[in-house]
């Protein structure tokens, strides 16, 4: 900050081409089911150990511990998602029933 | 048709983003800020690389389902620790949030701390804001490639580094490097390295504040821990409006003008982009930068400084501020005995668990010489990380004969080990039900002991009559 011109305004913002409605919505689907599927990952196998199964009671890919904790997690963010798309389309009657 | 009149209607309810295009500052609280993205960016990328007892010192080993901290190795058993730990993390937040509102916002929180540094990335391969910008505006030449490019390579090497580090806290990193230098990391390793580095540069290097403004639930809920005593970064409007340009050195308070002299440059700095002299704002993150800006603009005009500042609104309307309020209160108790309850239990808690089941298939049995027979499965659980050997003893409220004699264990580390245990006691001498209690005793270190109690059955015949 060395010269005068500088303490003049600047043009603030470029506009830049915003995302969708519909893209906002997904991505508060997505993220708010990411959210849940962290904390249902953590407790269930805190609870449960995958290598408790007996291996002839598996599914095939119950392969490693590894594997069905990334697979519990994206099942619980499918699930997660599931509820949260929902939730969204239900609120979404309740506010046209308000606008009516 | 139809759809591009629906696509009209969704850009007409938001208003299109912005770019925002943060403006360098310098001063105390970038400087704070400087600080603690270094030292808290050096602990996430240095830590998993500190070795202890020959092992990685900071491992959420999730393969094998044992978390190591230092000295201290965590089970499934102790779930518990870590709940308890996750609910200290929370209410660090409300108490912090309450005392001086969103610190965590500003300084600590990984979307900052990350932001900063792919903005640090940003200004070093396409210059300040004001060359970054024309850049944008400017058409693809080899120069514009030539920039582009080098940012892209810096940001997904930075971001491949933190996914790969981020792996290493849940799997043991030198290994991990190995296996990365040979290109034989396991499926889900390259996926979860890819995953989080992915995750770094899309809202480091892109979504950003839009983050903080949409994405973020404590953004929504932090107001609730504001009263009007909490820090809050503000424009002090009664000293700085009206605002409007001057020239330098002469008297604002002649020309009808207060101190601010409309430069922006709070604006500019903003990483939200927002103008904090409309007052406090949900996308104000509380980084401080605006005070930066506007105290050098104070000093360049010869004004004092804390035109911005952090102070309360109780303060900014010329009332006292209170710090000990009952929300502080009780946020700040209810941590002190968090924390005790946490430190205690894990002083307190020893490496070796004892669990006695009686067996299920016969309450007792009578045997031919006329004691009474009773079954018990017993686990041992050894949470240390040595293998152990343990004597298990029994006693009651008369003498007890335990099978096998001695009952001695060998344990692994981590292993439970599972034991049938018979105990006999002379029939007349035994009431219906009574307690009798196993003690397992490690045989290296005789404070490594844990008991518990069990039921013990007779027949129902009292006292031989």
């Amino acid at each position: 900050m060395n010269d005068e011109e500088e303490l003049r305004p600047l043009q603030l913002r470029e506009p830049r081409p915003a995302l969708g409605e519909r893209a906002r919505l997904v991505g508060i689907v997505a993220w708010s089911s990411f959210l849940a599927a962290s904390v249902g990952t953590t407790v269930c196998f805190g609870l449960v150990d995958p290598a408790a199964v007996q291996p002839e009671e598996a599914p095939s890919w119950w392969t490693s511990r590894l594997a069905v904790y990334s697979l519990g997690f994206f099942f619980f963010w499918a699930i997660g998602a599931l509820a949260a798309a929902l939730a969204l389309l239900l609120a979404g009657a309740v506010r046209m029933q308000g606008q009516r | 048709m139809n759809e591009r009149a629906t696509a009209a209607t969704a850009e007409s309810l938001y208003l299109p983003r912005q770019k925002v295009y943060p403006r360098e500052v310098s001063g105390r609280f970038a400087t704070l800020r400087a600080v603690a993205a270094w030292v808290l960016l050096g602990l996430f990328y240095l830590v998993p690389w500190l070795q202890w007892n020959g092992r990685q010192a900071v491992l959420f080993d999730l393969p094998a389902r044992k978390f190591y901290v230092f000295g201290l190795v965590l089970w499934p058993q102790d779930f518990i620790f870590l709940t308890a730990l996750l609910t200290i993390a929370a209410l660090s937040l409300f108490f912090f949030t309450a005392l001086a509102g969103r610190l965590w916002c500003g300084y600590a929180c990984p979307q900052t701390v990350w932001t900063e540094v792919f903005l640090w990335l940003e200004r070093f391969a396409e210059g300040d804001r004001n060359e970054r910008m024309k850049l944008d505006r400017s058409p693809w030449t080899a120069h514009k490639i030539a920039r582009k490019s080098l940012k892209q390579a810096l940001w997904i090497a930075f971001a491949l580094w933190t996914g790969f580090t981020f792996v290493g806290y849940f799997s043991p990193l030198s290994e991990l490097l190995h296996r990365a230098l040979d290109f034989s990391l396991g499926p889900w390793e390259t996926f979860w390295t890819f995953f989080y580095g992915f995750a770094t540069y899309g809202n480091a290097g892109y979504l950003r504040e839009q983050v903080c403004k949409y994405m973020c639930p404590y953004a929504r809920f932090q107001s609730a821990m504001f009263d009007r005593d909490t820090l809050i970064i503000t424009y002090d409007a009664r000293r700085g409006e009206p605002r409007g340009a001057r020239r330098r050195g002469i008297d604002p308070r002649r020309e009808g003008l207060g101190d601010c002299i409309d430069c922006t440059w709070c604006v500019q700095v903003c990483p939200t982009g927002i103008d904090i002299r409309k007052g406090l704002q949900i996308e104000c993150i509380a980084c401080a930068a605006c005070i930066d800006a506007c105290d050098a603009v104070m000093d360049r005009m010869g004004y004092p400084r804390g035109l911005i500042r952090y102070t309360t609104q109780n303060s900014l309307d010329g009332r006292p501020t209170r710090i000990l309020r009952p929300r502080v209160l009780v946020y700040g108790t209810l941590l002190v005995v968090l924390i005790t309850a946490v430190v205690a239990g894990l002083a307190m808690r020893t490496p070796l668990a004892l669990d006695v089941i009686r067996d299920r298939n016969a309450l007792y049995r009578v045997l031919d010489d006329g004691r009474v027979e009773n079954v018990y499965n017993v686990k041992i659980l050894n949470k240390t990380e040595r293998p152990q050997t343990y004597v298990i003893s029994v006693s009651g409220s008369v003498p007890l004969e335990l099978d096998p004699e001695p009952a001695r264990f060998s344990v692994a580390s981590g292993e439970v080990f599972p034991a049938v245990l018979r105990v006999r006691a002379p029939r007349w001498e035994m009431p219906p039900v009574s307690d009798i209690r196993f003690e397992a005793v490690s045989v290296d270190d005789p404070s490594l002991r844990a008991s518990v109690t069990a039921r013990f059955i007779a027949p129902n015949e009292g006292g031989g009559s």
